[in-house]
């Protein structure tokens, strides 16, 4: 299993060299996608390697002569990549309105940033409203249109459902996984776990796909050990990858994760797209679902609190670790609505705020600790 | 070295129009806090199509509006340390704490500012430029259950997106807005009423476009001070009877200056440029620190971004020209902006720009550190960037927006003596 599954880690521990040598290898240029929601099936379809766009290890240096320091780590990040030329490897990059900060990336790429190709639609996040789903479709084949000037050649209905189709095996053996992970808590640990989800947005599907039927078995037939430490859910990153580190400390001190939905989790694979329909129309509904609940969303009539609390019941966890990215408006507004929840279900809770440089760890663990010893003692 | 004069204060010419403001703004605050006790409903309004329920006569709340009014009514403080309380983090936008905390207090059955704070509404409408806006209405209506009309407004990035996103907005506000309003107030919407409103916003508009105008006199005959606490007409008061003769008053008293080469700022020396919402909190300390160096802030994308297409209003086609405005016109992205900016470095003869960068409200931020960037590489104008905020006094370091300033000035005296000294020796 550890041969496999460094298969997936070699991904993700160098996405730059990863996502280079499959550029070469494929021979597809690489457009990178701004998270959350654009959808990957429309550049795949076109013949590219769509890549969602990732926070660098790396210090920011030259990026802060264009954005403010106090924007979340994904945005100060994309940016300082970009203006040192770590983007290089990328053909193409698509925007959409993801949040105050992603909105204004387009400008600062264009001005600062050489990258052939550049598009910028809108995703809507008013997903209740009846007038959105026209707007929805008309945008994505704005996309599709752009793409195919990019490429000089025509995306066919036919390739796009091709698309549509690897892209849902891969959500549906992601499922797998995670339903797994909640029969067999320990499985996997929460950083593997998130490398496997995190590679998929690195890799051709088709690839990652073949990768996923060599684990599944794997997992399927592993036998576990009696369980050990307090079963905690994860939330929170929006749109970031987790740190992996943090989530090793975080487990190192006796928690046991049996399920999150980060995006780079559930929300990334949780709903196909409809097959044997209008492709364009099948992925604009894809967007336009309620379900999971996303702090990006607008949606009055649903509240994340009780997603959450679900998750808890769900999987008879004893807590919750909220991981918030520092500077990120939805989070930071949809939080305080989520802890009067927790506070009235008498959910223990750990917030964990995130930052592109590094937190304390030592403190980081000293807090887990005491976390876990205080649900132990309950 | 560059100091402002410590002996003598600062000599400001105040404007006798702008006293009027005051108890307009008032008066809209108190109709809003007194409608429930007067049988009528209340509205609250996140972004900018207030205009939607306030011509239909239903007191309608603007959340940047009652933001910034708490603030100049020092209760701001109040509705902070209780968000704080109840889970509100810093980082956060204050406009949106500064609502949160009013409603912990709400909830709570908390004291509660006299005569300034406002109550639960009946419904909302969901209008946004700024993608903040949507969580305290989506909160309000998970707090206490207050219907919410979400309608979306796409930003612009060209030309082209503004021809697809006006239509879109116009068939929302038709679709959805519209019968929206119908159901929850139980009445038909007169839009008559709404055509009314805007025929007098268009010609309000243009008188305060023609007061702008003005601004590009040398000296100035009023600050961007002036131009901001005049916003309200314009913007939530937009429509309502008043708002035009105020303008009107406000436009002679500056004409009637340049005619007589009266300086809001006597002696100016400095023409500055403002980017981002104004520090409603200290209107009166930037003043008298601006004028202490003898500089005037003349321009600024906030407020002059509000309508400066008032041409273009068209009371026959309403949704559309809400739609129009409030997506094709407003100066809140930098590829809309910076062309703007740029003329206007001629056009008001600016010396430097002023950029606030607010740790909290991210509307104006992206791109700021560019455009200051592409304003001083073309046109030689240098700027400085400083932290502050609209409402929150927590982000705002006097000692660092003097130093920033005096550095500012320094620059600004630097290539113009560089300049002179240029000219005489080629002379």
């Amino acid at each position: 299993m550890e041969t496999i599954l460094q298969k997936f880690l070699d991904i993700t521990n160098d996405p730059y060299l990863s996502v280079r040598e499959a550029k070469e290898r494929l021979g597809r240029k690489v457009i990178g996608l701004f998270p959350m929601y654009i959808p990957e099936e429309i550049v795949h379809a076109a013949g590219l390697l769509p890549v969602q766009m990732w926070e660098s290890n790396e210090s920011i240096t030259w990026g802060f002569s264009h954005v403010l320091s106090f924007n979340c780590a994904l945005v100060k990040s994309v940016v300082d990549d970009g203006v040192k030329k770590k983007l290089d490897f990328i053909d193409g990059i698509a925007f959409y309105d993801t949040c105050m900060q992603a909105r204004t990336l387009p400008f600062i790429f264009k001005r600062n940033i050489d990258i052939p190709y550049q598009e910028t639609i809108h995703i809507t996040d008013e997903v209740t409203n009846p007038c959105s789903r026209k707007f929805q479709i008309l945008n994505l084949n704005i996309l599709k249109e752009s793409l195919e000037k990019f490429i000089g050649g025509k995306v066919t209905s036919e390739s796009l459902e091709e698309s549509i189709k690897a892209y849902n095996k891969n959500r549906s053996m992601l499922r797998r996984i995670y339903e797994l992970r909640r029969e067999k808590p320990g499985l996997l640990r929460a950083s593997e776990l998130a490398s496997i989800v995190w590679s998929s947005m690195l890799m051709l599907k088709e690839e990652h796909n073949k990768l996923l039927e060599e684990l599944l078995p794997v997992l399927e037939k592993k036998q576990m050990a009696p369980e050990e430490g307090v079963r905690v859910v994860f939330s929170g990153t929006n749109c970031m990858v987790p740190k992996m580190d943090i989530l090793d400390i975080l487990e190192d001190q006796g928690m046991l994760i049996v399920d999150d939905d980060f995006f780079v989790g559930p929300r990334y694979f949780a709903n196909d797209a409809k097959e044997n329909v209008d492709p364009i129309e099948a992925l604009a509904d894809r967007i336009l679902m309620r379900r999971p609940i996303c702090p990006t969303k607008v949606d009055a009539e649903l509240n994340w609190g009780n997603q959450i609390i679900d998750m808890v019941r769900k999987n008879e966890a004893q807590g919750l670790v909220f991981l918030l990215v520092k500077y990120c408006p939805p989070l930071l507004c949809y939080y305080p609505d989520l802890k009067r929840l927790f506070d009235k279900a008498d959910l223990p809770e750990l917030m964990v705020e995130i930052e592109h440089e590094q937190i304390s760890l030592e403190s980081l663990k000293t807090r887990a600790r005491a976390f876990v010893e205080s649900i132990g003692d309950k | 070295m560059i100091k402002a004069n410590q002996n003598e204060p600062p000599k400001i010419n105040r404007l006798e129009t702008t006293k009027l403001i005051g108890p307009m703004v008032d008066k809209h605050w108190e109709e809003l806090r007194l409608a429930k006790s007067r049988g009528q409903q209340n509205v609250w309004v996140a972004g900018t199509l207030y205009m939607l329920t306030s011509s239909q006569d239903i007191p309608t709340h603007f959340m940047a509006g009652y933001a910034s009014y708490a603030a100049g009514r020092k209760v701001a403080h109040i509705y902070f340390k209780a968000a704080e309380e109840d889970y509100q983090l810093q980082d956060a936008c204050s406009y949106h704490r500064c609502h949160m905390g009013m409603l912990t207090l709400i909830r709570e059955g908390l004291p509660l500012p006299e005569n300034t704070w406002i109550p639960i509404p009946d419904f909302s409408i969901l209008s946004r430029i700024c993608k903040e806006q949507a969580h305290y209405l989506e909160s309000l209506s998970r707090q206490f259950g207050v219907p919410m009309i979400p309608l979306d407004l796409p930003r612009p990035y060209s030309s082209e997106h503004i021809e697809r996103n006006v239509p879109f907005v116009e068939e929302q506000l038709k679709e959805v807005a519209i019968p929206s309003i119908e159901k929850l107030t139980g009445r038909p919407y007169n839009m008559d009423k709404l055509k009314e409103a805007l025929v007098l916003l268009k010609k309000t508009a243009l008188v305060r476009n023609e007061c702008i105008d003005l601004m590009k006199n040398v000296p100035a005959p009023a600050t961007i001070f002036d131009m901001c606490v005049s916003l309200a007409p314009i913007m939530y008061l937009a429509g309502r009877p008043g708002t035009l003769e105020y303008y009107e008053k406000l436009r002679a008293e500056l004409e009637d200056r340049v005619g007589k080469g009266i300086a809001a700022i006597p002696g100016e020396k400095y023409r500055l440029y403002w980017d981002h919402i104004m520090m409603w909190g200290w209107l009166g300390q930037l003043s008298r620190k601006l004028a202490s160096y003898r500089a005037n802030i003349v321009a600024a994308r906030y407020p002059y971004g509000m309508h400066e297409h008032a041409e273009d209003i068209d009371p026959d086609r309403p949704l559309w020209t809400l739609a129009d405005q409030w997506v094709g016109r407003v100066y809140d992205m930098p590829e809309v902006a910076l062309p703007y900016i740029s003329q206007w470095v001629g056009e008001y003869r600016l010396d430097g720009l002023m950029m606030l960068s607010s740790p909290t409200c991210r509307l104006f931020n992206g791109g700021q550190l560019d455009i200051m960037d592409e304003i001083n590489r073309k046109y030689g104008v240098p700027g400085i960037i400083f932290e502050g905020d609209m409402v929150d006094p927590h982000f705002y370091s006097e000692a660092q927006l003097d130093t920033r300033l005096e550095a500012l000035f320094e620059l600004i005296d630097g290539r113009r003596y560089g300049r002179a000294a240029r000219s005489t020796s080629l002379g």
